[in-house]
């Protein structure tokens, strides 16, 4: 599963607790707060959410506020992991 | 050795099938002689065997992570303070109790592992711990269960409750659910002390233990819920909220969740900032700074002439979610509120977005609900950041020895 696919599971995953529906319009500049409907206590869970899947805090390098930028930042991580091993 | 469970005389310890049950006569032959017996017990017996050996012979002790140590011997040269068998050909009970009565200043040393930093320590004279023991006729032959390791001062005061009676004392230690009930059935238990959280764990139950005439709730926050189900659950049996901690003994009782101060403690007792304050006067000498003691336990005030509170959770596990400050324990009591829900325990999770976030570990009575239908009774009672974001479902809660919900796990 790709980072992107894996991604968006999360996200939904967040937004249905929240009671909103599924979101399927995921492109690169998809704001996290504006578009996702995201305060700061979702973001607490999606990078939580994220560290339990993917191992990463995509948070812990600074701020984060678009799609393209969570899924940039979990490649990398990937990436990284792929030739450490 | 007693042979049969039921209606023995001068039972002082049955460990619940795994070896035979003794009674105090066999307890006095342990204990008089110098040098330990042949064939020693194992395990919780010799921990009291070790105990009480300590005690009648006036010598201090030091209790830590369930080990027993020896702090003194009774001076040389000096007669030891112990009766005799002699003085009391009939009942080696009434020996021991005797024994624990004349050794009033023996000091007795418990060890608590603060979260952090070295661990504490909190002496006391046995003439203080003996001032919560009630003796007399209305408590000859009662049985306690045993759910405190007796190295804590909260198991130590059951079994010196015990001895200063002459009564028996059952191993419920790790013990849960239907094998407590077994244990208590068999051997006659009539009194319970033990955690909300072990009571949490016996409940609902099948057989109601008609025996049962007192059950002792303390060491965690005991909400009303869980109290009214206690009463439901033994309705011969007086149920006690207690408030308690090592550095000075049990300090207040109570039958619900609100503590009110008797006439005794009026001055002794104040809340500052809404935490719990002792006048040093009740506190063990080696943890006393100043004229008073802060307890670090968060209380809520209900009333203010007369003064009444309900005891909320300790300072310092508050979690900061965001800025703003979250008693795990208020939100583990909500849960513990919902449908089916049996044990919880609420802990902080590191984030770069709002320093701690909560999560939450679920023990359920039978098949789990939904997470959502949890998260929904959540946000319906609390503000969004004390509602825990990340949901486990587990078969048991990691528990101190004492049988306390683990915090800094």
């Amino acid at each position: 599963m790709s980072a992107d696919d894996r991604l968006r599971e999360l996200a939904n995953r967040v937004r249905k607790h929240k009671g909103v529906g599924e979101f399927d319009r995921f492109v690169p500049g998809t704001r996290l707060r504006e578009d996702l409907g995201f305060d700061s206590l979702d973001l607490a869970e999606f990078t939580v959410r994220i560290e339990q899947r993917c191992g990463v805090d995509v948070f812990a390098a600074g701020v984060v506020h678009t799609w393209g930028e969570v899924v940039a930042r979990v490649e990398q991580h990937d990436r990284s992991t792929a030739r450490g091993a | 050795m007693i042979g049969a469970p039921h209606g023995e005389r001068d039972l002082w310890f049955a460990a619940g099938g795994r070896e035979p049950a003794v009674t105090y006569a066999h307890l006095l032959e342990e204990i008089a002689p110098p040098a330990p017996v042949a064939g020693s017990p194992q395990g919780l017996r010799a921990t009291l065997v070790t105990l009480v050996r300590a005690l009648v012979h006036g010598e201090d002790l030091a209790c830590g992570d369930g080990v027993v140590a020896i702090a003194g011997t009774a001076p040389t040269g000096q007669e030891r303070r112990w009766p005799g068998p002699s003085d009391f050909p009939s009942s080696p009970a009434a020996m021991i109790a005797a024994s624990l009565r004349a050794n009033r200043s023996s000091r007795v040393t418990f060890q608590t592992s603060g979260t952090s930093g070295p661990p504490k320590r909190s002496t006391h004279t046995l003439e203080r711990l003996q001032h919560a023991v009630v003796t007399g006729e209305h408590h000859r032959g009662d049985v306690w269960g045993l759910a405190y390791p007796p190295t804590s001062i909260a198991g130590f005061q059951v079994c010196l409750q015990a001895w200063c009676n002459g009564n028996g004392i059952v191993d419920l230690l790790g013990v849960q659910g239907e094998e407590v009930l077994r244990r208590c059935g068999e051997w006659g238990v009539n009194r319970l002390s033990a955690t909300p959280t072990f009571f949490r764990l016996l409940l609902p139950i099948r057989d109601p233990l008609p025996g049962l005439r007192s059950c002792t709730l303390g060491g965690e926050v005991a909400d009303t819920a869980l109290l009214q189900r206690v009463r439901e659950a033994f309705p011969g049996a007086r149920v006690h909220n207690v408030y308690a901690l090592t550095e000075a003994g049990t300090v207040l009782r109570s039958e619900g969740e609100e503590f009110s101060i008797p006439d005794e403690l009026q001055d002794h007792v104040r809340i500052q900032e809404g935490r719990l304050w002792l006048r040093h006067t009740l506190v063990a000498e080696d943890r006393r700074a100043g004229d008073w003691f802060d307890t670090g336990d968060l209380v809520e005030v209900t009333s203010r002439t007369p003064l009444r509170f309900r005891v909320q959770g300790r300072a310092g596990s508050v979690i900061n979610v965001g800025g703003s400050k979250v008693n795990p324990e208020e939100v583990e009591s909500i849960l513990l509120s919902f449908p089916g829900i049996v044990g919880a325990r609420v802990a902080g999770r590191r984030n770069s977005v709002t320093g701690m976030l909560l999560e939450a570990e679920v023990v359920w009575k039978d098949r789990p609900r939904p997470e959502e239908e949890v998260r929904a009774f959540l946000q319906s009672r609390l503000p969004p950041e004390r509602v825990p974001r990340i949901f486990q479902a587990v078969n048991r809660l990691t528990l101190t020895a004492s049988g306390k919900v683990k915090r800094d796990a």
